[in-house]
């Protein structure tokens, strides 16, 4: 899609921030961004709001640095990065003190994406790429223990009497676990340990193993691009359908250092990539065709990422249904998500003592059909 | 420190981010934050190999302009102040 096209149909902000990331990794040139700057007029607190929104925020700052905008627009971007990078080094030093103590009692972990992915990719700089939480895989078999020294470490956790009630369902249910603390500088430090990479409602046929290989947890060498590109196909495609644009800079700069092939579950979503990448940040066209779904696909993202439309839960959920690949796909996914839908929580778990998880899903009805109030009393007997 | 010292950037404890023409960085040990203004980042990039100070300063008045002891004033002072935090090696 050409820039101008894209200002015309949505504005020239987002327009801006589309071409940042082009200029980024190479498919549009500084040059383009000075002519586009100069012959529009620019809301630079949209422009920021919109790199907020596609966390591509260190992006900009790299690429408007070099540009003429004006002082307190470029002012607001580095105070942000520079937050952004003392905080990336806070996590930096609490992920590597959370691995020795875990390390310590004997519990295996591993960090991928975030700050090891940043480095690898964005050139070894972690304030490069904007990202939340610290992610760590694990092994199913070391949640529980996992969970006591993190709670001992000060750490909390919502999901913990879930996992110590019912810890099969957990593991069948869940993908990760997620621990919480302040920082003492006040931040929030958020550590999610995984035990597979994919969802409840994603295909389960491929897990940590395939993408990454049979010892991944115990590998000493960092992960490989090839590692990553499987790994983020499914993160970032497979399982969030692209959400914003960092997430198509990450799928373009690993696809620029010429990966090999991957796994069939994923074909669909490394077409659905190279289509958004084509579109959004000019990248190079695919060798093969899209089917009608994968276009129809490419075509909603691209809508919601140009219009800056935040998805909901129940929209990322239902693109599951709705871009499954075959009618009997479909059918299985609404399945799926229907069972997903009935499927208790934490929330019922924490909310009410009862001596079988099939009872929860009683709960869970209870929970959801109570409209402000309607039953907060029968709960608050039990 | 001497024109003739060779002297080299000491990254090991420390991390490191680049902001533009800035750099952040964060010393691993001592919990501190080092912010370096673009002029200083110019000086920490020729430092990733071992230079020389008189061919450092001899290069930063070529690329800058500036009056010869003027910029090494403001450069052993620099440099003085990367040793104090332990981001310079002197040999």
């Amino acid at each position: 899609m050409q820039i101008e096209a894209i200002s015309k149909a949505n504005s020239p902000e987002i327009a801006c921030v589309v071409l940042c990331c082009r200029i980024f990794i190479k498919t549009a040139s500084a040059e383009e961004l000075e002519q586009f700057v100069q012959a529009h007029e620019m809301d630079w607190d949209e422009v920021y709001k919109y790199a907020a929104f596609h966390r591509v925020r260190p992006i900009l700052y790299k690429v408007l640095d070099n540009c003429k905008i004006p002082a307190p627009v470029l002012g607001r971007f580095r105070n942000y990065c520079r937050a952004l990078s003392v905080f990336a080094f806070e996590r930096q030093v609490e992920s590597a003190r959370i691995q020795q103590v875990l390390g310590q009692q004997g519990i295996v972990v591993r960090m991928y994406k975030g700050l090891d992915f940043t480095k690898l990719v964005y050139g070894g700089d972690i304030g490069m790429r904007e990202f939340t939480d610290m992610d760590m895989m694990i092994d199913s078999r070391q949640l529980p223990e996992l969970a006591k020294v993190m709670t001992a470490e000060g750490y909390e956790c919502s999901q913990i009497e879930y996992l110590r009630r019912f810890p099969e369902h957990y593991v069948a249910n869940k993908k990760d676990i997620c621990f919480y603390k302040r920082s003492p500088m006040g931040k929030l430090f958020g550590f999610e340990f995984h035990h597979r990479p994919g969802n409840f409602l994603m295909d389960q046929s491929i897990g940590f193993r395939e993408l990454l290989g049979q010892d991944y947890l115990h590998h000493s060498a960092p992960f490989s691009q090839e590692q990553y590109y499987r790994l983020m196909l499914l993160n970032h495609g497979a399982s969030d359908y692209f959400p914003n644009l960092r997430s198509l800079v990450d799928m373009a700069l690993l696809s620029q250092k010429g990966i090999g092939s991957v796994p069939e579950q994923l074909r669909r979503v490394e077409r659905l990539s190279q289509e958004l990448s084509m579109r959004l940040l000019d990248g190079p066209a695919a060798a093969t065709p899209a089917d009608n779904v994968v276009m129809r696909c490419a075509t909603r993202i691209t809508k919601l990422q140009l219009t800056v439309t935040l998805r909901s839960v129940w929209e990322r959920r239902y693109m599951h249904i709705r871009f499954s690949a075959s009618f009997s796909d479909t059918f299985r996914m609404a399945m799926k998500f229907l069972h997903y839908l009935m499927l208790p929580n934490e929330l019922d778990i924490n909310g009410v003592q009862l001596f079988s998880f099939k009872l929860y899903y009683l709960a869970k009805m209870v929970r959801c059909v109570n409209f402000p109030g309607r039953f907060k009393k029968v709960f608050s007997r039990v | 420190m001497t024109q003739h010292d060779i002297v080299h950037r000491n990254e090991k404890q420390f991390m490191i981010s680049n902001l533009g023409n800035e750099i952040v960085l964060m010393d691993i040990q001592q919990g501190h934050y080092i912010n370096v203004n673009p002029v200083g980042s110019v000086i920490w990039n020729k430092l990733a190999v071992p230079i020389m100070v008189k061919d450092l300063i001899h290069s930063l008045v070529e690329e800058y302009g500036v009056s010869t002891a003027q910029c090494e004033d403001d450069t052993l002072k620099f440099l003085q102040k990367l040793q104090q935090h332990h981001m310079l090696n002197v040999q």
